[in-house]
């Protein structure tokens, strides 16, 4: 064990953690890897007391000696990735009650025998308030409450607001005590998931919880104060007091009773307290209370508790799968939670009926009239006659017109509007997902959203320009465009999901060509080193990339231009992004230009390009092993000489049937000779005899 | 006007071209008329060119260019004479009656007679010898062509696509 090991006081950790626990510890192996050159972390010891649902924790040290702060460290998920983009922001947080991290890094990691992010963060001393989702404590009471949670946690609450961070990771079971007393509460890590994914739908608002985890975003900081108002309201009960419901029936609580009443129900709680949940729990984001609202009440100011939102009931209930809705909001919240079904029961037109006549919505009902009689299916509902199911680009805008405020759904696909990125890349491995991804831009899902919408936001602008350049990606399928792009163009900070690189986790241009590379260690890999994945990260994070380089690469219809578009692409991220030699890699690439030299016709032509070839490979300049292969001037030397050369064997060719057939020695072709030297040779004759003539005349 | 010129001129490679004869009897008629006595030699001690010219009908005329060089050469002798004796027409019939002159004269024509008929047989023979060799060379260029630039430069690819092609499009 390492001195680090021996400094780290194991048996303290709490051990009540460990939701991570389930999907098994890593094996234990000893060694020390340095993060960021200033940071220790102990791979063989685990601290489960401190994973994330996705990053697993191992103890940590920063290795200069006078640092005695307390740090772990998280591996994260090498299919996700890490909030990096608030790494520059909460390091200068270290002194507020929150884990924050103070460096990140992708290294080798041992134990996976692969590269991961390890983010290092600064260690609460205490365990874990609540040490899982399902479990129970003794509940906090008033003092208790407002002591060690809502006061400690103010400041913290405060710097990020004004820094404009959302932690959208404040729950129960990520809230630590700050010390071994337990006096005061500290807010666990926000950085190893993507915003909103490790959320359960309870700490969610309802437009949020109807949204799957991905499709949460970064949201907002009254996100994080309602979170805040469901974890006070869970410390207050001792647990989750809706833990045996799932996510479509607590939807279904908040949005019929708001989330008080599902939370707290009838219990009795002390004036002041039942004031900070209403407001906190407001179901209504522009009555919820704001940063200074808490403020206020934590420093004594009471303020009159916000009324239960007022729901609007109709007169009658739409059932719907065997059960009554009351209002439009519940209604589309069932639909969309139970797709399928949605389809078949909306066939006809008694939800039109419905909203006219029982909820008393004429506006809502003409849209939906409008929507519904003019599309396919729908018709004959009302006759007796089986309608056809509503098609999924029909419901989906049924859905937009029954609570325009709920986010997009299509399908299994349900997410607020600026989080329908942060799906694709969270499920890029689930099929379904990625078609029905595919079909939300294809089919302008995401404009009719807008549309549904009462007034356009400033931001939505922002969205639609960049949705749309989605949808310019997704329509051009080759290869450095489709959703590939789609993934790479939206998050910057992405993992290259290609399987090649699985184990690498390249997250930047730089980290690409040192990963291929690496690979080129153990033996030449038998495929060229380009994929879908490899082509989309480098467009996407090198913009400079010419596109007659990825119009090269999607010729498939061209073996020999398409490989030379490889070669150019990788040697396009060199120049950019170095290193300056690569000769694994290289000599990676040359494998795979067999063919390129093979297009030559010339057996002098071919030699030299395979000498440049090796030249350029020695030398590891992808660059000029491109400039080598694609010499102009070489090709169209090699097809001149080979027209001439084609021309000259046809015509040795034709000579040769005529000379075999007896040619040279048929008579009209002796004749013609014959006739040609006897004038030559009668020349020759008379032109001595006058010579002769003349010197005998003369003489 | 442009088209009724190029008709009256002929084409350069068909029959007489009637300007340029035209031209050069323009020419020579008085230079004729002049030298009557030496056109007369010439015509009579001529003849086997003139035959020559009769029989061959060839675009070349190589008979006309071996037959006429040497009866050319053949007559020399018997002008040089003319042109000695004064340039009459009594010289002319004088030298006539010497054998000697018709010998030279004609006997350099059947030279060249016998030139044009003999040759023949001896290129047969020699074509005949330089076939084979012929074929190896053509044979050995063929395969550094091959060597240089692939067996595609043979061309029988093209023919292996059109085989390939043509039962699908039956």
């Amino acid at each position: 064990m390492s001195d680090l090991a021996a400094e780290l006081d194991l048996e303290e950790a709490p051990r009540a953690g460990g939701r991570r626990g389930r999907r098994g510890a890593p094996e234990p192996s000893g060694g020390t890897i340095v993060v960021d050159r200033r940071f220790e972390v102990e791979t063989g010891l685990p601290l489960p007391a401190f994973d994330q649902p996705h990053a697993r924790a191992f103890a940590a040290a920063a290795r200069e000696s006078g640092n005695a702060r307390k740090l772990y460290a998280l591996v994260c998920d090498p299919k996700l990735a890490p909030r990096r983009n608030l790494m520059s922001q909460l390091p200068h947080m270290a002194r507020l009650p929150l884990s924050v991290p103070l460096a990140y890094e992708t290294v080798f990691w041992p134990p996976d025998n692969a590269r991961r992010g390890v983010l290092i963060l600064t260690r609460p001393e205490g365990e874990r308030v609540q040490a899982h989702a399902g479990a129970s404590f003794d509940p906090f009471d008033e003092d208790a409450l407002i002591r060690k949670v809502v006061q400690p946690l103010m400041p913290a609450l405060i710097e990020l607001g004004a820094r404009g961070i959302h932690h959208r990771a404040i729950r129960a079971d990520n809230l630590f005590y700050r010390d071994g007393a337990r006096n005061e509460c500290m807010l666990g890590e926000c950085v190893s998931a993507p915003a909103g994914l490790d959320q359960p739908a309870l700490y969610e608002p309802i437009e949020s919880a109807m949204a799957m985890p991905a499709g949460r975003g970064d949201g907002t900081t009254s996100d994080d104060l309602y979170a805040l108002g469901v974890t006070l309201a869970i410390l207050l009960r001792g647990g989750n007091p809706v833990a045996d419901l799932s996510d479509e029936a607590i939807v279904h609580s908040k949005l019929n009773r708001g989330t008080y009443a599902t939370l707290i129900g009838k219990q009795r709680l002390p004036l002041a307290i039942t004031e900070a949940l209403r407001g906190l729990l407001c179901d209504d984001w522009a009555e919820r209370w704001a940063l200074n609202d808490l403020e206020m009440w934590a420093n004594g100011r009471h303020l009159s508790p916000k009324q239960p939102m007022a729901l609007s009931r109709a007169s009658r209930p739409f059932e719907f799968a065997d059960k009554d809705y009351w209002n439009c909001r519940s209604l589309s919240s069932a639909l969309g939670f139970n797709w399928q079904e949605a389809r078949r029961a909306l066939a006809g037109d008694e939800l039109i009926t419905w909203v006219h006549r029982s909820a008393g919505d004429e506006k809502r009902a003409e849209r939906l009239a409008l929507l519904m009689r003019g599309s396919h299916g729908g018709t004959g509902g009302g006759s007796g006659v089986l309608a056809e199911p509503r098609n999924d680009r029909d419901l989906a805008r049924i859905l937009m017109v029954l609570d325009h405020r709920a986010p997009l759904r299509f399908r299994r696909l349900s997410t607020r509007i600026d989080a329908f990125a942060d799906v694709l890349a969270v499920h890029f491995e689930d099929d379904a997902v990625r078609q029905d991804f595919a079909e939300v831009l294809g089919n302008r899902m995401i404009n009719y959203w807008f549309e549904a919408q009462p007034g356009m936001r400033p931001e939505y602008a922002v969205l639609k320009k960049g949705y749309e350049q989605l949808g310019f990606f997704l329509m051009r399928q080759r290869i450095g465009y489709g959703l590939e792009r789609c993934l790479y163009d939206q998050q910057e900070y992405w993992p290259c999901l290609s399987p090649m690189l699985e184990d690498a986790y390249v997250t930047r241009i730089e980290e690409l060509l040192p990963a291929l590379e690496r690979l080129t260690e153990s033996g030449m890999p038998e495929r060229e080193p380009m994929d879908r994945h490899i082509a989309a990260f480098v467009a996407a994070r090198a913009r400079a990339v010419p596109e007659r380089i990825l119009t090269a690469l999607g010729r498939d219809d061209d073996e020999v231009i398409r490989r030379l578009g490889v070669a150019y692409l990788l040697a396009e991220v060199q120049r950019m992004a170095g290193p300056a030699s690569l000769p694994g890699l290289a000599a990676w690439v040359a494998q795979s230009m067999g063919p390129v030299i093979e297009s030559f016709h010339s057996r002098e032509i071919r030699q030299t390009l395979a000498l440049e070839l090796q030249a350029a490979v020695d030398e590891g300049d992808l660059y000029r092993l491109a400039l080598a292969m694609d010499d102009g001037k070489q090709r169209q030397d090699d097809e001149r000489g080979y027209e001439a050369a084609c021309a000259e064997y046809a015509a040795l060719s034709r000579e040769l049937t005529w000379v075999e057939q007896g040619g040279l020695t048929k008579p009209q072709f002796v004749y013609g000779k014959s006739q040609q030297i006897a004038a030559v040779v009668a020349g020759c004759l008379a032109s001595i005899t006058m010579l002769v003539m003349t010197l005998f005349y003369i003489g | 006007m442009r088209k009724a010129k190029d008709i009256s001129t002929g084409g350069s490679g068909g029959g007489l071209n009637w300007g340029r004869v035209a031209l050069a009897l323009l020419v020579a008629l008085p230079a004729m008329v002049v030298l009557l006595p030496t056109t007369l030699m010439l015509f009579v001690l001529s003849l086997p060119t003139i035959v020559a010219f009769l029989v061959d009908r060839s675009r070349e005329r190589y008979l006309v260019a071996t037959v006429g060089l040497l009866n050319l050469c053949g007559v020399l002798p018997a002008l040089i004479a003319l042109w000695q004796d004064g340039q009459s027409i009594d010289a002319v019939f004088r030298l006539l009656t010497d054998m000697f002159y018709w010998l030279m004269a004609f006997g350099a024509a059947g030279v060249g007679w016998a030139i044009f008929v003999s040759l023949p047989p001896m290129v047969t023979s020699y074509y005949s010898l330089v076939t084979q060799h012929r074929v190896q060379q053509l044979r050995k260029r063929q395969k550094q062509l091959i060597e240089e630039w692939g067996d595609d430069v043979t061309g029988r690819h093209l023919t292996e696509l059109d085989d390939e092609a043509e039962p699908a499009a039956g």
